[in-house]
């Protein structure tokens, strides 16, 4: 098990800070966040490339802080990979001398390397060269695993196969997994940390975070186009003068302010009003929409106040839907997210 | 593309003209001279002595610097601070000195009287009419080649890459030997190639160090002096000839390797 605290890490002038963070056998915790945002300074620190100005970092109840890298036991996958070019397949894989031919640490990963073991790497193609990469940091037998953007290269089918196949591994040992792309992180993750100008966050599980963004900069990052400032009126909190919004948790806002974040996913289009538990049901006009992969969004209005909705192709179709369209949007209270900063 | 027939008029022209010039020396000697004289000049002690001399200490002066400086390269090629840059600096001082200024400055540390002239004698080396004289103004002409060939061969290496060895369990030595020195061994081959041959080609420094024993180059000043230009065309032959064939090798050598970066 992995565990970090107060660790800080600084070069030239930008810092990394993760006050507390944990990863445990069986887990994968994704670090998600922009480019630039301190991901890869923080994986450098783990991995022992670079040196933290202070902090702790425990790996098996061993303080790893200050340990070479050589002598930590942490297998690291790069987005470059790093190969070795002059080596072929096999040496590549067996480079480390904790990996054996014989040992079942590379479990898995045994049979789909195993027929490109004669080859040169610069044979390989980018999917075989990425298993390959991903064998030799399995094959050392790593107390924990760190993938830094391993995929960002690759093309979505071979992107797949392989984060399929690192769902299959992930017993073994702990990963972390960087990325800032969220559709491999809803894909490979238990746990995801947001990275936000050097902070490392509290990490939350998946579907917390992706339900709930605390903070507007993480909303705006998942694509929530949905972010509407609250005012209150005796209890209830309004959008606008006629738009109440409820939401659960209300009652615990002291303050006379609040912003909120609702996934286009999560709002309902009916053509009436319609018998539901939900607790927002508002009148609204379609003022525009647009197809968005596989779904519509729409963009209504209620006054001055706009929302996104996503409606799938069946219903965009069966309740006919056209620009000017007076509709009815209903979500529940739980889908409303309160933001804290 | 198309260029203007002007353009490509002019680019034979001058480019044909310092062509020419350049190749021309070489070949226009094996016009002047016979090969019956170069096998008569081959039998000769005082030929065969020096250029035997010469290839001896241009070969153990590479190793020399093959020794010294690849640990310098490496050096500066990754810690990247102040003080590197500055030492990259310094080592091309030899480069820009006039040769014989070389020599003169290399007596001012390692004649006999001078501080390192006395830790030289204390070794039982001289750097003044020896051989050691010779390979000391062979190195320091020469080595600033083998280093700077190295040194840009090892930036070349993602550092990420020697990270990954040391992540994978490996030590600095062995990360070292198997993945930074065979990765750069086509530079490191160029350099010590590079070296070789400026070493050979010595003049100015090794007369200044060493007027005896005599390398090829101080062989043929001396009797171009006193002999003339037709008594030292064989000895030049045989010269030209040796150096070609490592040119060749180091041709051969820098375009089969192959470039993994």
């Amino acid at each position: 098990m992995l565990s970090i605290s107060e660790l800080q890490i600084s070069v030239k002038g930008f810092s990394v800070y993760c006050h507390e963070l944990t990863v445990d056998k069986g887990e994968i915790l994704t670090l998600l966040g922009k480019t630039g945002a301190g991901k890869s300074m923080f994986i450098e620190a783990v991995s022992g490339m670079k040196k933290p100005d202070k902090g702790e970092i425990l790996l098996d109840g061993r303080d790893i802080t200050f340990l070479s890298p050589d002598k930590r036991g942490i297998g690291v996958v790069f987005q470059e990979l790093y190969l070795f070019p002059h080596l072929n397949v096999y040496k590549n894989i067996f480079y480390s001398p904790n990996a054996k031919e014989n040992d079942n640490a590379l479990g898995i990963m045994v049979d789909e390397v195993k027929t490109l073991f004669n080859r040169d790497i610069k044979s390989l193609s980018g999917g075989e060269k990425q298993k390959v990469a991903l064998a030799r940091a399995l094959a050392m037998k790593p107390r924990l695993l760190l993938l830094d953007e391993p995929f960002a290269h690759l093309d979505r089918p071979v992107k797949y196969e392989l984060m399929q196949l690192l769902m299959k591994i992930k017993g073994i040992v702990p990963i972390i997994f960087v990325t800032h792309d969220f559709e491999e992180a809803i894909f490979v993750s238990d746990t995801i940390s947001y990275v936000e100008a050097g902070i490392i966050e509290k990490k939350k599980l998946k579907f917390e975070f992706f339900e709930g963004p605390e903070t507007r900069k993480q909303a705006e990052f998942l694509g929530i186009q949905n972010i509407l400032n609250l005012k209150r009126k005796g209890d209830i909190f309004f959008a606008d003068e006629n738009v109440p919004i409820y939401f659960t948790g209300q009652e615990k806002i002291e303050a006379q302010q609040a912003v909120v974040s609702i996934r286009p996913e999560e709002i309902l289009i009916t053509r009436g009003k319609v018998q539901t538990s939900a607790r927002n049901m508002l009148r609204a006009r379609i003022v525009t929409f647009y197809r968005k992969e596989y779904l519509f969004n729409l963009i209504v209005e209620m006054g001055k106040i706009r929302l996104y909705a996503a409606v799938t192709p069946a219903s965009f179709n069966e309740l006919e839907l056209k620009k000017g369209d007076d509709i009815y949007i209903v979500f529940k209270a739980s889908s409303v997210h309160p933001i804290i900063s | 593309m198309k260029h203007s027939p002007v353009f490509y008029l002019i680019i034979g022209f001058l480019g044909g003209a310092i062509l020419l010039f350049l190749i021309a020396p070489p070949f226009a000697v094996f016009f002047h001279v016979k090969p019956l004289h170069i096998f008569a000049a081959l039998k000769r002690e005082d030929v065969t002595g020096a250029i035997l001399l010469s290839l001896y200490t241009a070969t153990l002066s590479a190793l020399v610097v093959v020794l010294f400086g690849t640990p310098l390269a490496y050096a500066t090629a990754r810690w990247n601070n102040r003080f590197t840059k500055l030492v990259s600096a310094l080592i091309d001082i030899p480069l820009v000195l006039p040769h014989t200024v070389a020599g003169i400055a290399i007596l001012t540390v390692f004649a006999r009287r001078y501080a390192g002239g006395k830790l030289l004698h204390a070794f039982g080396l001289s750097a003044t009419n020896s051989i050691s004289a010779i390979v000391f103004a062979m190195i320091f002409v020469s080595a600033p080649y083998y280093i700077g060939a190295l040194r840009n061969g090892i930036e070349k290496i993602p550092y990420k890459m020697e990270l990954v060895s040391k992540n994978l369990g490996r030590g600095s030595f062995y990360t070292f030997f198997k993945i930074v020195l065979p990765l750069s061994a086509n530079s490191a081959i160029t350099g010590f190639l590079l070296t070789w041959a400026r070493s050979i080609s010595e003049f100015g420094a090794v007369i200044i160090l060493a007027y005896y024993p005599m390398t090829a180059p101080v062989l043929i000043y001396e009797k171009f002096e006193t002999q003339g230009l037709s008594a030292v065309l064989p000895i030049t032959g045989i010269l030209i000839i040796i150096t070609l064939i490592f040119f060749v090798i180091l041709k051969i050598f820098s375009e089969k390797n192959a470039e993994y970066f």
